[in-house]
């Protein structure tokens, strides 16, 4: 709607209009990033995006930093936007958690790139299967499927994650392996029931642990 | 209400929740958490304040009240475990104690290093409480007088001083980083016609974007971006044997204390001014006028004292803009604005109308918080520091699915979790290039009032601007805007300047 128009038949004033504040919000972020694109080319913008390129030339796309990046982002983004209503949350989550806590605390470059690859693969194929609406007919078939994919998933991650340490031969890591499947496991463990069961808060996905958990649950209630 | 029935209110609510055992656990266990969030590096006040939110939604609203001051406190004190134990502050407000702190532990002091900061951040919590009882009242009766004008103009007031003072770069980015919150607020309809603005068909998007998502996705995703991608390293502790009160050392340093805590109030008041910033002002300010500033950094009381009483002090601060206005004081309370509107309660010049005594039974929180602070920062230091040595690769993890399920859990909408991932993105970047969050986060809150105070003013002024100069209070507010934003742009500061090399010559 412009600054004078009417709506739902409602003549309206320029000074009334809902156009009036995201004009003067417009007006004052283009003024204020002129300033500073002027403000950048005079104290040294030039030279630093400049530098900033030729440091880029050298650079793999898949550097150790990029990778880092990634390791943190592919989880959570895939959490959210593809298995969080499509997976049971108690597997969502530990999909999420088995990854990205063992990746950060084993902290060993050459195992978090492998990983990468592999978490980045699993969730490029479920993508597809959504994408194409497999997914939709293999719950039909059969309402866990969804939930089996990410226990295969997990699986595999284990495997693959306890290949590595032991040909890495690190004591360490595989203290630490045992520490992050610990905190992997017993985060949802305690999670899911506080929030389902405590604060009432039905779970954006309930598959085959979350019902599992509530036949529970209600058995020992009643 | 008289005075008489203000005690009998503050005191009511200060032994209702004595003699309640569930509200008292819940304070001391709240108090607690929050020392542990402001302990381990990667954890913040806010995001403690922000995770609790979901979690007492269930709550009744003084139960709640309970939990959410009991963790901002608690977490603005122990940040400075981090700080004197390994040199890495557990929060940013706890910064400037690791300059003294540490040094200190290195002597063996550490003991004698967290009594001091114990002690001095109970003293400034109840120097805050003070001023939020006296204040409060005092800017809300004020605030009642405000008209439309006044109203859109002290938005745009918070939005510019907060991007002018927690701005680490140039002012404008702050500035930028402040209308992008506008912005942010004017997604949704529109509340005078109900127009639907930058919703493209989304119909998740029609009742705009919900404030806590967007504060958790704020300040939570980009902490959690940051300590995973860079390397943190564990640090072993000093060791620690007893923490001792140190009343004496208190007692020689009264004066301090008591500025500090005005400096913490006055900071704290500001709109969007957090508690670091508190904390480095008031070490600056200790250091100028100590007789000893060549001590400062070596391990020196005063260099702790300062910034620990400031910080906590400026919790109290940071609640007067929010009771009285609903403008909150720093981030924490913004967090704190939006658990209060999702209890309905709407923080403003009405709230003592709406909710009478309201402003005293958080004073009595935030009383009976800070000795509870106390009490846990005497008997469970040691234990505390133990939790040191969990390296943040544990449990940021675990943070992001609190996150997640926290801003799910509170509108049970997935849609929030959408916006979320963006939002903490967007921050992240933000961040990396020098804009301050905290103008941001003020912005999508004050958005929809200076939006709608706007249009509402210029409806009953028939589209004249002239009560903008015609109102006092609406003139001063422009004034301060204007001169905020003239002393601030290059051609000023290059006036300044000249007009001191002159004055020099002659």
């Amino acid at each position: 709607m412009p600054l004078k128009d009417s709506y739902a038949g409602v003549d309206s004033a320029w000074y009334v209009s809902p156009a009036l504040m995201p004009l003067i919000i417009g007006a004052a972020m283009i003024l204020l990033a002129v300033y500073i694109i002027v403000y950048g080319f005079q104290h040294g913008g030039v030279e630093a995006i400049k530098t900033m390129l030729a440091e880029r030339k050298g650079k793999k796309f898949l550097s150790d930093a990029n990778i880092r990046y990634a390791a943190v982002l592919v989880p959570l983004i895939s959490l959210v936007y593809l298995n969080l209503t499509r997976i049971d949350f108690f597997l969502a989550i530990v999909l999420f958690l088995v990854y990205i806590i063992t990746v950060f605390h084993i902290d060993d470059l050459r195992i978090m790139r492998k990983l990468t690859f592999l978490y980045t693969a699993e969730m490029m194929f479920f993508l597809l299967l959504v994408i194409s609406g497999l997914d939709t007919l293999i719950t039909k078939l059969y309402a866990y499927s969804n939930d089996i994919i990410a226990l295969v998933y997990i699986a595999t991650i284990i495997i693959v994650f306890w290949r590595n340490i032991r040909a890495a031969g690190n004591d360490l890591y595989k203290k630490r392996f045992s520490q992050a499947m610990w905190m992997t496991w017993m985060t949802p463990v305690i999670l899911v029931p506080i929030f389902r069961y405590l604060l009432r808060v039905p779970l954006p996905f309930e598959g085959i642990v979350v019902n599992a958990m509530s036949l529970v649950y209600y058995a020992i209630k009643q | 209400m008289n005075i008489g029935q203000q005690f009998g209110v503050f005191f009511a609510s200060l032994f209702g929740i004595l003699a309640n055992p569930v509200q008292l656990i819940i304070l001391f266990g709240s108090v607690l958490l929050g020392i542990v969030f402001g302990a381990l590096p990667g954890l913040t006040a806010t995001l403690g304040v922000a995770l609790l939110t979901t979690l007492t939604y269930g709550l009744p609203l003084q139960t709640a009240m309970v939990a959410l001051l009991g963790i901002y406190v608690g977490a603005v004190y122990g940040g400075s475990y981090g700080s004197i134990m390994i040199n890495i502050p557990g929060t940013a407000a706890a910064a400037a104690t690791a300059l003294d702190g540490y040094k200190m532990a290195l002597r063996g002091e550490a003991g004698r290093a967290l009594g001091l900061t114990t002690t001095s951040s109970a003293i400034g919590t109840t120097f805050g409480m003070f001023f939020v009882v006296i204040f409060t009242p005092l800017i809300a009766a004020l605030a009642l007088q405000f008209t439309s004008f006044e109203f859109f103009l002290l938005a745009f007031f918070g939005i510019m001083i907060s991007g002018s003072i927690s701005c680490p770069d140039t002012v404008q980015k702050g500035w930028i980083s402040g209308f992008l919150g506008l912005f942010l607020a004017m997604v949704g309809r529109d509340s005078l016609q109900v127009y639907p603005r930058y919703t493209f068909g989304i119909t998740d998007l029609e009742s705009g974007i919900e404030i806590v998502p967007v504060l958790i996705g704020a300040f939570g995703i980009p902490q959690i971006i940051q300590v995973l991608k860079d390397r943190t390293i564990t640090a072993e502790p000093t060791k620690l044997d007893r923490v001792l009160p140190s009343f004496r050392e208190i007692g020689r340093n009264i004066k301090h204390i008591i500025r500090s805590a005005l400096i913490g109030v006055g900071i704290g008041a500001v709109p969007g001014i957090g508690e670091d910033i508190a904390a480095w002002v008031s070490y600056g300010t200790a250091k100028k006028t100590s007789k000893h500033p060549e001590k400062f950094g070596t391990g020196f009381d005063e260099g702790i004292i300062a910034p620990e009483t400031a910080n906590n002090s400026c919790i109290g601060g940071a609640m007067i803009p929010l009771l009285s206005m609903g403008i909150p004081g720093s981030p924490p309370a913004a967090m704190l604005l939006g658990a209060f509107l999702l209890h309905g309660i709407a923080p403003g010049p009405m709230l003592e109308v709406e909710h009478p005594g309201f402003t005293l039974k958080v004073s009595a929180i935030l009383l009976l918080a800070s000795f509870a602070m106390w009490i846990i920062g005497i008997l469970l230091a040691k234990q505390v520091v133990k939790l040191l040595r969990v390296p943040a690769t544990l449990f940021m993890p675990v943070v992001a699915v609190l996150c997640l399920i926290g801003s799910y859990a509170l509108g049970l909408k997935v849609f929030n979790l959408y916006l979320m991932i963006p939002m903490g993105i967007l921050t992240y970047y933000l961040t990396n290039m020098g804009y301050p969050i905290p103008p941001l986060v003020i912005g999508v809150i004050l958005g929809g009032m200076a939006d709608a105070n706007l249009r509402r003013g210029l409806m009953v002024s028939q589209g004249s601007l002239a009560p903008f100069f015609t109102r006092p209070v609406a003139l001063i507010l422009l004034i301060v805007i204007v001169l905020t934003f003239v002393t601030n742009t290059s051609m000023y500061q290059h006036f300044i300047v000249k007009f001191k090399k002159n004055k020099g010559e002659k």
